[in-house]
């Protein structure tokens, strides 16, 4: 085991080294300088625009920028914005919750559901509900998730009126008590954990019905049958547990994708998260922003790799006690 | 297995829908009835008519040729950026198995490192940082799309490094580079295929999402996302703005995910059976 | 009913192409006895031995036949039991040991919880004792006659091994664990398909008379299935012929004249013939 978790942190300590040099590289190697935006106005003269490259040290030589980003990274300080002047971390640090919250109530959602359609749909094999779920779930694997949301936005909130059109919170907010906080909040990204689970729901649904399947073909379910045990007993007791042992690590593999998809729906669900940060970031050529966007997003994922990877650690045996008995 | 493949029914419903729309891209001049860019005030935002099939948007533009039209860009894309992908993939994943060692280290670190970024994230800054235009984009998705080929390619070279008929072609003298490409690499091609196909979805995904937030295609070219950017500040008021351009992605996805699938079946089935 | 298993015009298709594996298969298994069923690879012995008690996969299709067993006092007719009825026969009446004992063990539980479930299934154990909970209660009555078992089929510390994994014990030892599963609630058939196939010889030698010793143990009939003659004709009171999904052959066993006196079949005589034991020996 110890094997295992050592091999598992160099391998960290790799990527987290991979990840700074690659977007440095992205960054400087792209053509358009940061301030490229600023150059149609005309009150500003070649002077200025000497001093904002001298403060954010953009003249200076490639590797010299490389090294003091390393160090700075590490105390997560990635500047200023360039737009407005504000420190990159608590813009970022003030957007983070809400992504957060939002990816992470999809992810306990697929989870759960994604177990539940799998699971049955392999108990069931061949008949009418399997089908239909498996279709189905590939018809969700298609949908854009952009087109969804937009035609979500149109018949719930537009036509229907149930769910608020934008934003995370209402105008009286701020009246609230906790709990109608709460509950306001949920109430505003309903719509948008919607249209994220739909997308996301397909690919571990599937999984999950395949690894099912798979497992329910062992030796050891027929075994168990011939032990005269009640069929929920091998199914639930036997088969489910070797069969989800790698979807934790399917989840923990999920995150990119899903922060990926952040854009959008916050875009277009006025979600003021890291997703649309970005997207304005990238609009105005914030290279500080989006550096430090890319390297946390892609943090992010390397810790939910790693936690997703920890948590197999302890539910699989093979791996927790290696090994045999004298 | 050809003929297996023709009566799988998955496969040929997802063929259907994807030649349908290939066709569309290349007719789109003969199935057109209006210049596509051709601004009529007068004419903005009509419903769908016999005259205009799916409406008209905000400039009175015919949106039944426009989605049209927007069909050659996604088709385009999905094609050469799946191309690009599977070039760099092939060729690196074929080195990575074939030379093992440091070289196989080395390139699968990079491939988890890339595997870190959120690739929507990546695709983003890059587009974004150069001007947007057809040909980046179809690059950068191709740059971007490459780590999954290279991992399945890596692995069928390793399995296959070890079988006789490449010791007998060592033996013979032949150079590393004839083994890679003329006998590694088409045998190890199969389980790629079912990737690329999924990929070129992925691609004309990756494509109408950039445009719809207005870093991809740039108007007046017309592209599905780019349309359903329209879409959004005309909500509630024209509906088929949203709905067709919408269903065309939706359809052209879903024929090669249907496509793919039938196609894993199929190579499913030949490996169990060994035909 | 005389027999102990009477299975009658046994017949198992391929649920796809509707190719026959087993055509009308018709044997019996007398009480307290040890009967071997002999048969290349895809004869169909594993496959006639599941359907026995409908432990088919869903590739493959039991058509037609009966298969009958005495069970308390009773015949009982195994293909139009309930599942219920199923249930209580599969692990008391019958025990099954299959080839591969390492693949016939759940890897995520611990290998004494595996044979304790059978007590918590089968017996009457008040309710909040009958959910499985990862640790049962030290020092129930399941827990100790599982003990006890595993004690019986030779390990000196049983409740260390009740909890090993099975990838921390051997091959040898795994199959001794589900020997154990097979013995604890004192079935009248125990049907060993291939049991020491995946095994080396010295441990072969030692599950095999493990067996022996506890099928006499609990006066249960043994359906030994294998390709092995030989260790048949050391073990067995009776042999079946199987090829290619049909009975070609019942026998007596006996010294190798009277054996070979039995069977009519030629392929069987040729198969016969090839063994080292029957050289040289002058043959009808």
């Amino acid at each position: 085991m110890l094997n295992f978790i050592v091999k598992r942190l160099a391998n960290v300590v790799v990527l987290f080294f991979g990840i700074t040099l690659l977007s440095f590289i992205v960054i400087h190697v792209a053509p358009g300088k940061p301030f490229l935006t600023m150059e149609f106005n005309p009150k500003m003269d070649s002077a200025a625009k000497k001093k904002i490259e001298q403060i954010y040290g953009l003249n200076r030589p490639v590797w010299v920028q490389y090294k003091e980003w390393i160090h700075r990274f590490s105390r997560f300080d990635f500047g200023y914005s360039i737009s407005d002047g504000v420190a990159v971390k608590d813009k970022i640090l003030q957007r983070i919750p809400v992504t957060l919250a939002i990816n992470g109530i999809t992810l306990v959602l697929i989870f759960f559901l994604g177990i539940l359609l799998g699971v049955s749909g392999a108990v069931r094999k061949g008949s009418w509900y399997d089908r239909c779920a498996t279709f189905g779930m590939f018809l969700f694997f298609s949908l854009p998730t952009f087109w969804v949301s937009l035609l979500a936005i149109q018949f719930f909130s537009v036509h229907l009126g149930w769910f608020p059109v934008s934003g995370i919170k209402s105008l009286d907010f701020e009246y609230f008590s906790f709990g109608k906080k709460a509950v306001d909040f949920l109430w505003h990204i309903t719509l948008p954990v919607a249209v994220s689970v739909i997308g996301a729901l397909a690919g571990i649904s599937r999984y999950v019905r395949e690894r099912m399947l798979s497992v329910l073909r062992e030796e050891y379910v027929t075994f168990a049958k011939a032990k005269g045990l009640p069929s929920r007993t091998v199914i639930y007791e036997h088969a489910l547990k070797n069969a989800l042992l790698p979807v934790v690590t399917l989840l923990g593999l999920s995150l990119p994708s899903l922060l990926g998809g952040s854009v959008i729906f916050e875009s277009i669900f006025s979600i003021p998260g890291i997703g649309r940060l970005f997207f304005e970031a990238v609009m105005s050529r914030d290279y500080p922003l989006i550096m430090g966007l890319l390297s946390i997003s892609a943090l992010l994922t390397l810790l939910s790799n790693v936690l997703a990877d920890v948590g197999y650690l302890m539910v699989d045996p093979r791996i927790r006690l290696a090994g045999k008995h004298e | 297995m050809n003929k297996r493949l023709f009566r799988n029914k998955t496969f040929c419903a997802g063929a259907f829908l994807a030649v349908l729309v290939i066709v569309c891209a290349i007719a789109a001049p003969v199935l057109s009835r209006h210049d596509p860019s051709r601004i009529s005030v007068t004419e903005a935002l009509l419903g769908p008519s016999g005259n205009h099939f799916f409406g008209t948007d905000s400039l009175g533009r015919d949106l039944f040729s426009r989605v049209l039209y927007g069909a050659r860009v996604s088709v385009l894309v999905g094609f050469v950026a799946v191309g690009i992908a599977a070039v760099i993939g092939i060729f690196l994943g074929a080195l990575a198995g074939f030379f093992g060692s440091w070289v196989d280290e080395v390139l699968m670190r990079f491939v988890d490192i890339m595997l870190c970024f959120p690739t929507f994230f990546l695709i983003l800054t890059v587009v974004a940082l150069m001007e947007p235009s057809l040909l980046n984009i179809m690059v950068i998705i191709g740059l971007t799309s490459w780590m999954g080929i290279a991992r399945i390619i890596r692995a069928q070279v390793l399995s296959l490094k070890t079988q006789e008929f490449i010791l007998a072609a060592r033996m013979l003298g032949f150079s590393n580079l004839r083994i890679i490409m003329r006998h590694l690499i088409p045998n190890a091609l199969g389980p790629v295929i079912v990737h690329t196909t999924l990929s070129v979805a992925s691609a004309i995904f990756v494509e109408s999402s950039l445009s719809f937030l207005g870093i991809g295609v740039q108007p007046p070219t017309p592209s599905w996302g780019n349309i359903l950017m329209e879409a959004k500040s005309t909500l509630g008021v024209a509906w088929w703005i949203t709905v067709f351009p919408g269903i065309f992605i939706f359809t052209t996805v879903f024929g090669f995910n249907l496509m793919a699938d039938g196609l894993k079946d199929v190579m499913e089935h030949a490996e169990s059976t060994g035909r | 009913m005389q027999n102990l298993l009477d299975v009658n015009e046994l017949t198992v298709t391929a649920a796809q192409t509707n190719a026959v594996l087993v055509d009308r298969v018709s044997f019996s298994v007398r009480r307290n006895e040890t009967l071997g069923m002999v048969g290349f690879s895809a004869a169909g012995k594993t496959l006639t031995a599941l359907s026995l008690f409908r432990l088919l996969p869903d590739t493959v299709r039991l058509v037609s036949g009966s298969v009958r067993i005495a069970y308390q006092e009773k015949t009982l007719d195994i293909l139009s039991a309930s599942e219920a009825q199923l249930g209580s026969i599969r692990g008391a009446f019958v025990a099954y040991i299959f080839q591969e004992p390492r693949k016939s063990l759940n890897p995520v539980y611990p290998v004494g919880r595996q044979i304790e479930e059978l007590f918590l299934y089968h017996t009457d154990v008040p309710s909040q004792q009958a959910r499985l909970l990862p640790n049962f209660r030290e020092g129930g009555q399941a827990r100790r006659q599982t003990l006890e078992a595993l004690r019986h089929v030779g390990f000196t510390h049983p409740d260390r091994i009740y909890h090993c994994f099975p990838h921390q014990l051997s091959g040898g030892e795994c199959q001794r664990v589900i020997i154990a599963c097979a013995v604890v609630l004192k079935p009248s058939l125990i049907i060993a398909d291939e049991p020491t196939a995946s095994l080396d010889v010295t441990t072969e030698a030692r599950v095999v008379r493990l067996l022996q010793e506890v099928r006499r143990s609990l006066g249960a009939s043994l359906l030994f299935i294998t390709h092995n003659l030989p260790l048949l004709r050391k073990i067995a009171d009776r042999m079946v012929f199987i090829n290619q999904g049909k009975i070609c052959g019942v026998v007596t066993n006996g010294d190798d004249v009277s054996v070979y006196a039995q069977v009519q079949d030629p392929y069987i005589r040729e198969v016969l013939q090839s063994m080292p034991s029957f050289q040289g020996k002058k043959l009808r």
